[in-house]
């Protein structure tokens, strides 16, 4: 793919109307993009495993064999058999039900989680990025901090005083992804705010805000798309690390995470109780790193 | 023969005990071994029950040497024999320290500091004939003056140590008496006619310490009479210690070292034991431990017991001020179902009282029927409303488990459970903060008792019902409820010793506490005790009760 | 150089101190009442009220940060109200057994994933690129936890080769594989991931740079061009992974360390959290933010070493 560097932003001799240009332009680069993206096997097969699960998250209800939150003591750790795929776990609840329900709230918390951060991390990596001077070292000496704490940390402090829910989840997640994603945004725009659609913008008059909005931030889409993606799985991997830790949702939730803890005690007489919600979150995490790697591959070239 | 020693050979003759029974009641009555010989001709052929001691009898010549290694769930509250109550604390202590007398798996008492024991024409008297010759691990010799001033201690209510609970009412301050070089006579405040037991390891902090001993001391290591001298001590790692050479029990122990440590939770003690870091598992819960069935370096032991759990609803506020609504909850739990997927059947019916079918002379399910579940029951005495109430309880064993279960049993009923488990240490708490004597519905781990009278007093007594700041320490009846006949029967109870009578009274208070359902109590558990197949010498149970003098290791 | 040292150093320390500022808000502020987060719902307003003016919460808000932290500075990081010690002591004793854990899986990880990195870029394109990717990603993708009990059941248990929870090993190395390998596989597992992309990719860039195709038609060996010029050039990025992936490392430590019941900073600081132990957790998190900056610190110091166009900027 030829270089997006004033591709579409030359000013040709006398344009009838030089914004229309400008919108075609994008229209006809996303157009690429996408056919490239469907070229792209890694990206296929990782999109394929996403929209299964985001399926099963929001349809799960009907799906399942047996209520997830189910009980039958004379059931318990039974092995996988016709009448339970994945087996029972130590209370006798249906493991494939509960795998199948798990997704939604790892669907809910990471997206969620993703967008706080990308709202946050855009906002600040563009006005950062754009005006430079004294208010980007400030910000940049806070992200550095918020880097400095690893974010499982982080959530154990937080989590530890404010309680365990959805809510604070998604918040912890999303306010320590802000830094994160707005250093790639900062970067990203760092470049962007040198060109000359920028210069030609500030000629007109335009004021800052409406540059940020309306001039850089379309044409980074491609960065941030790429680092949404990369954050997606990492929130993932976060809150289920979180789960397991104890400082997620509490039983009974199907929680990937607090199914394998709950499962570690009985690993050695029921290991269908972690292996398979461990499976399903690693499909799922390999998904959303192939779609990441391959829209990185397709967004760089 | 004595009036007591008669009522026993009267239950004997009649076949109302059992010989497994009777030894049980000779051995806390300190009955002679002659009128023991008279009484056991009387029995018949009535089998003995109770399963034996894993791993007791020798296999050959016994092998001295070696290092017995014990994983234990850490203490939760710091180590002192006084002041101690869960069960890593009490594990550390007892492998350094000794009782008067030790109960056996059958719940049958063995001489430990004491040799025989005898109660007076009434049992408010009780006379206990000290074994001679015993040192201090400083070299010290025990006096009586150690043994008197260890009871003071243990009941000073400024000390709140968890004995003033188990003396309440029966033993009081001051009033054990030092009479001749070697007796001790214990005067109670009422006729108690199983005393023994409350200075048996049924009551876990009646430990003989020295005269001098500061609460704290412990931890530093050397203290105690016991098998074993504490070497090191670390509260998050565990514990060293070196055999005793001055032990009272000549030849013993076998073993040159013990290691206690401590983990934070069941399967790494479980891991720990298969892969032979450890080699012994001493206090098994079902749940988690479920591969040491089927792995052929380990022998697990099991044996019937009064740990139990209650199901706790208090009775002073909503919702569960309103008896049917505590009904209500009783009859909607599945019993049979708990038992077998918390235990996998290694575990005895719960009746809603708390006679504990191990006891002797405790009613049977002839005389108090068994409680089922009947859920259209349950339904129809919550009346169709909702009631919404959180189930506050510990992260310990199978209770979490528990929880679940409870939570979705009395679902259909119309209770919506909302589940709120801690950990432990916050559970308990600590002086006027202690969660589990405080919340409207809760459970709480009991370890076992020796006798009924030692469960239901701290538990089920009017007196025993927590004031407003919880300063009245031992007061654990954590559903604070209180019923003035049920206490009038349980103190005659305590103060009976024809065995006939007794039972009928048993069956009077069980069967109001079984209507009152201050508790649900739907299993009394079975102790199991896991440990490597080279392990031998270490009884079964019970509980936390830890007596490893005669343990020795083969290849 | 001096310059960029000093430089590097004032950063760090403006670094810490906002950091300070986020770990006291994270602890004392949010959760509205401190002695309540101590105490729990249970206990009487009076008590907690008696806990917090002996904590001094009643203060003002400055005051209370200024002692806090000056307090900490001075080395006074006070008494842990659930295991009745001092935390400083529990905290640094604790640390040093996480260093080790992590020295040793870095030891280990770090230069085999460089290797295997640049072996990459080197067969760029080739099936070994390629299967080295998919592994590196498809052991990000595994959740240390899993891996850890995956170990644990096959190699401690049915084989035996290892024990079932780890400890502190002695100076004996091979004790040290003995007690260290298996909660070091599941970091270095995810380690291996990000560090051999890293290196592929910084590889990559070095190889289609312009003073490597220089070398290459000056006629210098191939050999002598990779280790000299690509791979010099090629660890600047990697160091900055690396830098950073400590920060990463510890979190890994937190779930690894629980799993195997290390007695390390990341099983006292999860243990602190749930049990509401202030102190010790502050103090924790307040020592694995200080080890995160002197890496990256020593990263930057590094990083201007290798290359001079850094330090004479």
């Amino acid at each position: 793919m030829a270089s997006v560097e004033g591709s579409g932003l030359e000013i040709t001799p006398a344009p009838p109307a030089p914004v229309l240009d400008v919108r075609a332009d994008r229209r006809r680069r996303r157009r690429e993009l996408f056919r490239a993206l469907v070229r792209s096997k890694t990206f296929i097969v990782g999109a394929a495993i996403l929209i299964f699960w985001v399926f099963d998250a929001i349809f799960w209800r009907a799906i399942v064999p047996h209520d997830p939150l189910g009980v039958d003591p004379t059931g318990t750790l039974k092995a996988p058999s016709s009448a339970h795929w994945f087996g029972t776990d130590n209370l006798g609840r249906d493991v494939f039900s509960r795998v199948l329900a798990g997704a939604a709230t790892v669907l809910v918390i990471a997206p969620a989680a993703t967008a706080l951060g990308l709202l946050g991390g855009t906002t600040v990596g563009l006005v950062t990025g754009f005006y430079r001077g004294w208010v980007d070292d400030v910000v940049s000496r806070i992200v550095d901090a918020f880097l400095a704490l690893p974010l499982i940390v982080m959530a154990v402090l937080v989590l530890a005083s404010l309680g365990r829910s959805t809510l604070n989840m998604i918040l912890v997640i999303g306010i320590i992804f802000t830094p994160l994603i707005a250093r790639t945004v900062r970067s990203a725009v760092l470049v962007e705010r040198e060109r000359e659609y920028v210069a030609a913008a500030r000629l007109r008059g335009e004021r800052g805000i409406r540059i940020m909005v309306w001039e850089i931030l379309p044409n980074i889409t491609g960065p941030i798309t790429v680092e949404a993606t990369v954050r997606l799985a990492y929130a993932i991997f976060a809150a289920t690390t979180i789960a397991f830790l104890g400082l997620g949702l509490q039983d009974p939730s199907p929680d990937w995470g607090l199914q394998i803890a709950n499962g570690r005690a009985y690993m050695q007489v029921a290991w269908w109780m972690v292996i398979f919600p461990a499976a399903a979150l690693a499909t799922l995490v390999v998904g959303v790193n192939l779609v990441a790697d391959g829209l990185k591959r397709v967004v760089e070239e | 023969m004595k009036d007591l020693e008669y009522h026993l050979y009267e239950e004997a003759k009649s076949g109302r005990m059992t010989r497994q029974q009777v030894l049980v009641r000779a051995s806390v009555l300190g009955v002679s071994a002659s009128a023991l010989g008279t009484i056991l001709a009387a029995c018949g052929s009535s089998a003995s029950s109770g399963t034996s001691a894993g791993g007791s009898t020798p296999a050959g010549a016994i092998k001295k040497g070696g290092t017995g290694v014990f994983g234990i769930t850490s203490p939760a509250s710091d180590v002192d024999p006084v002041t101690m109550f869960n069960t890593g604390a009490i594990m550390t202590t007892q492998l350094a320290c000794d009782y008067l007398v030790f109960p056996d798996p059958q719940y049958k008492l063995i001489p430990k500091l004491a040799t025989k024991w005898v109660s007076g024409s009434t049992p408010d008297t009780w006379t206990f004939t000290i074994r001679q010759g015993v040192k201090w691990q400083d070299g010290s010799a025990l006096t009586n003056d150690d043994i008197v001033t260890s009871f003071d201690r243990m009941l000073d209510p400024k000390i709140g140590s968890a004995a003033l609970s188990a003396f309440s009412g029966v033993l009081s301050r001051g009033n054990v008496e030092s009479t001749g070089a070697d007796t001790i006579v214990f005067h109670l405040d009422r006729p108690y006619a199983d005393f023994p037991y409350l200075v048996s390891a049924f009551n876990y902090n009646s430990v003989i310490l020295p005269k001098n001993y500061q609460i704290g001391d412990f931890t530093k290591g050397g203290i105690g009479t016991g098998p074993f001298i504490l070497k090191t001590f670390s509260k998050d790692q565990g514990a060293t210690y070196v055999k005793n050479p001055h032990y009272w029990d000549k030849g013993k122990p076998y073993l040159d070292n013990v290691n206690v440590k401590y983990y934070t939770d069941t399967p790494p003690i479980v891991l720990a034991i298969q892969g032979g870091t450890i080699n012994v598992f001493p206090q098994v819960p079902y749940q988690g431990s479920q591969a040491l069935f089927s792995d052929s370096n380990i022998s697990v032991s099991e044996t019937p017991s009064s740990e139990y759990r209650t199901l706790q609803m208090r009775v002073d506020q909503a919702p569960f001020n309103d008896k049917n609504l505590r009904l209500a909850v009783a009859y909607a739990l599945d019993r049979p179902g708990l038992v077998s997927g918390l235990f996998n059947g290694k575990a005895e019916l719960g009746n809603d009282h708390a006679f504990a079918p191990i006891y002797p002379g405790s009613p049977t399910t002839d005389q108090v029927p068994q409680r089922v579940q009947d859920i259209n029951k349950a339904k129809s005495l919550v009346g169709g409303k909702t009631v919404n109430v959180t189930l506050t309880t510990e992260q310990f064993l199978e209770i979490p488990e528990y929880a679940q279960f409870v939570k979705q049993m009395v679902a259909p009923a119309g209770i919506n459970v909302k589940l709120d488990v801690q950990p432990q240490g916050t559970f308990y708490g600590t002086k006027a903060n202690q969660p589990w004597l405080q919340v409207p519905f809760g459970i709480t781990d009991w370890g076992a008792r020796g006798t009924a009278g030692q469960t239901i007093d701290p538990a089920y007594l009017c007196r025993s019902v927590p004031n407003a700041k919880l300063s009245n320490s031992g007061a654990w009846n954590s559903a604070h409820w209180c019923d003035p006949n049920f206490d009038k029967l349980v103190q005659q109870f305590e103060g009976e010793v024809d065995q006939q009578k007794r039972q009928g009274l048993a069956v009077q208070a069980a069967k109001i506490q079984q209507a009152e359902v201050p508790d649900v109590i739907a299993y009394w558990i079975k102790e199991l005790r896991a440990t490597r197949s080279n392990v031998h010498g270490l009884a079964v149970g019970p509980t936390f009760h830890l007596d490893a003098s005669a343990m020795w290791l083969s290849s | 150089m001096t310059r960029y040292i000093l430089k590097r150093l004032g950063l760090t320390v403006i670094t810490l101190v906002i950091v300070s500022f986020v770990v006291f808000a994270a602890s004392q502020l949010l959760p509205g009442d401190v002695g309540r987060t101590i105490l729990g719902p249970y206990a009487s307003q009076q008590q907690v009220d008696a806990l917090d003016k002996s904590l001094g919460n009643d203060k003002p808000l400055p005051v209370r940060y200024w002692n806090w932290a000056s307090d900490f500075v001075k080395g006074d990081w006070g008494t842990s109200p659930v295991q009745n010690v001092e935390v400083r002591p529990l905290v640094l004793g604790r640390l040093k057994n996480s260093l080790y854990l992590a020295a040793f899986a870095m030891v280990l990880v770090v230069p085999f994933s460089i290797f295997m990195g640049v072996v990459a870029a080197l067969k760029y394109g080739k099936l070994a690129d390629r299967a080295i990717s998919i592994i590196g990603l498809s052991f990000i993708a595994l959740p240390e936890f899993v891996i850890g009990v995956i170990l644990i059941v096959v190699f401690a248990v049915q084989l035996g080769w290892f024990p079932t929870s780890s400890q502190v090993p002695g100076t004996n190395p091979v004790d040290w594989f003995r007690q260290l390998l298996l909660p070091a596989i599941p970091i270095m597992f995810v380690l291996f991931g990000y560090i051999s992309r890293m290196a592929r990719a910084g590889t990559v860039d070095a190889l289609q740079a312009n003073y490597t195709r220089t070398a290459i038609l000056k006629g210098l060996p191939r050999r002598h061009v990779v280790t000299r010029h690509v791979v010099r050039n090629s660890m600047l990025p990697t160091i900055t992974v690396v830098s950073v992936q400590v920060g990463y490392l510890v979190g890994g430590l937190l779930v690894v360390e629980t799993l195997f019941a290390y007695p390390g900073i990341g099983q006292l600081t999860l243990e602190s959290a749930t049990g509401h132990d202030l102190p010790t957790l502050e103090a924790c998190v307040l020592m694995i933010a200080i080890i995160y900056c002197f890496a990256n610190l020593i990263a930057d110091l590094a990083y201007g070493v290798l290359n001079p166009r850094v330090r004479l900027a």
